[in-house]
C-alpha cells in the first residue's frame, strides 16, 4: 500500500514539475537561432576580411612586379645587370682558347651568309646548352659537398643523429653518382649535336670556299670543347 | 620541322638533368618541411613579363615558415617579393641555396611594407620567413622570365681570310716571280760570261 502511494506521489510530482516547465516561446526560440546566426555571420565576416587582406597583399605584390618591369628597357638589359644569387655561383664560360678559334671564308661573305648564319645559330644553341649543363653540374657538386660537410659536422653532436645521418649520407652519395651518370649521357648527346653543327658549317664552307674546313679547323674546336665540358671527377 | 624538334628536345634534355639534380636547401631537421611555390605560365603575350609566376597568400602562425621554388634557368631573370599589409607585421626573410643556415640574401619588413630582390640562379632556391609577431598575413611572389638570348662570344677569328693548300705561295706570288726572274737573269748572265771567256 505504501509502495503504491509513493508511486502515485512520484507521478503527481513529475506531472506538476512538467507543468511548470513551459515550452519556449517563439521569441525565445528565435533568440537562440539569432545568436547562433550572429556567430556564424561573425565568422564569415572574419573570413571575408582575411580573404580581402590576402587579395590586397597579392595585388600589392603584383604591383611591385609591374613597377619593376616598367623600369626595364628590355629584359635582356635587366638580365645583364643582375647579380648571381650567391657569390660563388657558377656563370657559364663561353670563351674559346686562342688555338681553337676558327677562321672562316663564309664569315662576312654575302654569298655564304644565309647558310653560315643558320649553321652558326645551331652551334651557339648547343654552346648555350653546354654552358648550362656545366653549371648544373658544378652547382650539384657544390650542393652535395656542402650537404655532406654539413651533415658530418652536425651528426657528431648526438649518437642517434649520427646513425640516421649515416643512412642519409649513403643516399646522398648514391644520388650524386646517379647524377654523374646522367651528366655523362647528356654530355655524349650534346657532343654529337656539336659535331653536327660544325659539319653544317663545313658544308657551307665547302660550297663557297674551303673543301676541308672541318678537318683543318672544325676538328680542333671540337676537341677543345670535348675537353672543356668533360667531367673530371 | 628540324628546328621545332630541336626546340622541344633540348629543353627536355636539360629539364631531365635539372629534375635529377634539383633539391631544396639541405637540412637534417625533420620539422623543416618547405612548401613548394609551383611556378605557372604568366603573360605569354607580354614580351617583358612573359615567364612563370607564383603568388601565394600566407597566414603565418609559426615562428618560422619555409618555402622553395624550383625549375629556374640561369639564363632567366628572377624576381622575388614579399608584401605585408598588416601594420603589426615584423618579418625577417632569408633566401637560401645550399642549406637553411647560410642565407645569401636577407631582408625585413616592419609594419605595412614590402621587400624584393632580383637575381639569376640555376635550379632552385629556398625562402625562410621568421615572424616575430604572430599571426601575420603576407603574400609571396616569385617570377622568372623567359630565357634571355645572351651574347655569346664568337668562336671565329675576325678579319682573317682562309685559302686552300699552298696559301703562302698565293699570298707571295709576286715575290716568288721576282726571285725566279732574278735567278733566271743571273743564270743567263753567267752563261753569257762563260761563253765570252771561251
Amino acid at each position: 500500500m505504501k509502495k503504491i502511494f509513493y508511486i502515485h506521489f512520484a507521478q503527481l510530482f513529475l506531472i506538476s514539475v512538467y507543468a511548470q516547465v513551459e515550452p519556449p516561446t517563439e521569441a525565445e526560440r528565435n533568440d537562440g537561432a539569432l545568436e547562433g546566426s550572429n556567430d556564424y555571420n561573425d565568422a564569415r565576416q572574419d573570413q571575408r576580411d582575411g580573404e580581402a587582406e590576402d587579395r590586397e597583399n597579392i595585388d600589392d605584390a603584383l604591383g611591385d612586379l609591374n613597377n619593376y618591369l616598367s623600369t626595364l628597357r628590355d629584359i635582356a638589359d635587366a638580365y645583364r645587370g643582375m647579380q648571381n644569387f650567391s657569390p660563388g655561383e657558377c656563370a657559364p664560360d663561353f670563351a674559346t682558347g686562342g688555338a681553337a678559334m676558327m677562321p672562316s671564308t663564309c664569315d662576312g661573305n654575302s654569298n655564304c651568309s644565309q647558310c653560315f648564319e643558320s649553321a652558326v645559330n645551331e652551334l651557339n644553341f648547343v654552346r648555350r646548352i653546354l654552358g648550362r649543363l656545366s653549371c648544373i653540374y658544378n652547382n650539384t657538386k657544390r650542393f652535395t659537398q656542402s650537404a655532406i660537410a654539413f651533415g658530418d659536422n652536425v651528426s657528431g653532436i648526438h649518437g642517434v643523429t649520427g646513425l640516421s645521418w649515416q643512412n642519409a649520407r649513403g643516399g646522398i652519395v648514391q644520388e650524386y653518382d646517379n647524377f654523374k651518370q646522367t651528366y655523362d649521357r647528356k654530355y655524349t648527346d650534346l657532343m654529337g649535336s656539336l659535331q653536327r653543327a660544325l659539319m653544317a658549317i663545313d658544308g657551307c664552307e665547302r660550297r663557297y670556299g674551303l673543301t676541308d674546313w672541318y678537318q683543318r679547323f672544325g676538328f680542333i674546336y671540337f676537341e677543345f670543347m670535348k675537353d672543356k665540358y668533360k667531367r673530371t671527377d | 620541322m628540324k628546328k621545332t624538334l630541336r626546340l622541344i628536345l633540348f629543353p627536355c634534355l636539360i629539364f631531365s638533368l635539372v629534375h635529377s639534380a634539383s633539391a631544396q636547401p639541405f637540412t637534417l631537421e625533420e620539422g623543416v618541411d618547405p612548401q613548394e611555390l609551383k611556378l605557372e605560365a604568366y603573360k605569354k603575350d607580354d614580351p617583358k613579363a612573359k615567364g612563370r609566376i607564383n603568388t601565394t597568400a600566407i597566414t603565418q602562425e609559426k615562428d618560422t615558415m619555409y618555402f622553395w621554388a624550383q625549375g629556374i634557368s640561369m639564363y632567366s631573370p628572377t624576381f622575388f617579393s614579399i608584401t605585408a599589409s598588416d601594420p603589426a607585421a615584423d618579418l625577417k626573410i632569408n633566401l637560401c641555396k645550399e642549406n637553411w643556415k647560410t642565407p645569401h640574401k636577407t631582408g625585413e619588413i616592419k609594419g605595412k611594407g614590402k621587400w624584393n630582390t632580383n637575381f639569376k640562379t640555376e635550379g632552385d632556391f629556398g625562402i625562410m620567413v621568421i615572424a616575430k609577431k604572430k599571426p601575420v598575413k603576407y603574400a609571396l611572389l616569385v617570377w622568372t622570365g623567359d630565357e634571355v638570348k645572351i651574347d655569346i662570344p664568337s668562336p671565329f677569328k675576325s678579319g682573317t681570310s682562309v685559302s686552300g693548300g699552298g696559301g703562302w705561295f698565293k699570298k707571295n706570288m709576286v715575290l716568288v716571280l721576282v726571285i725566279i726572274a732574278a735567278l733566271a737573269a743571273i743564270g743567263f748572265l753567267l752563261f753569257k760570261l762563260k761563253k765570252a771567256k771561251k
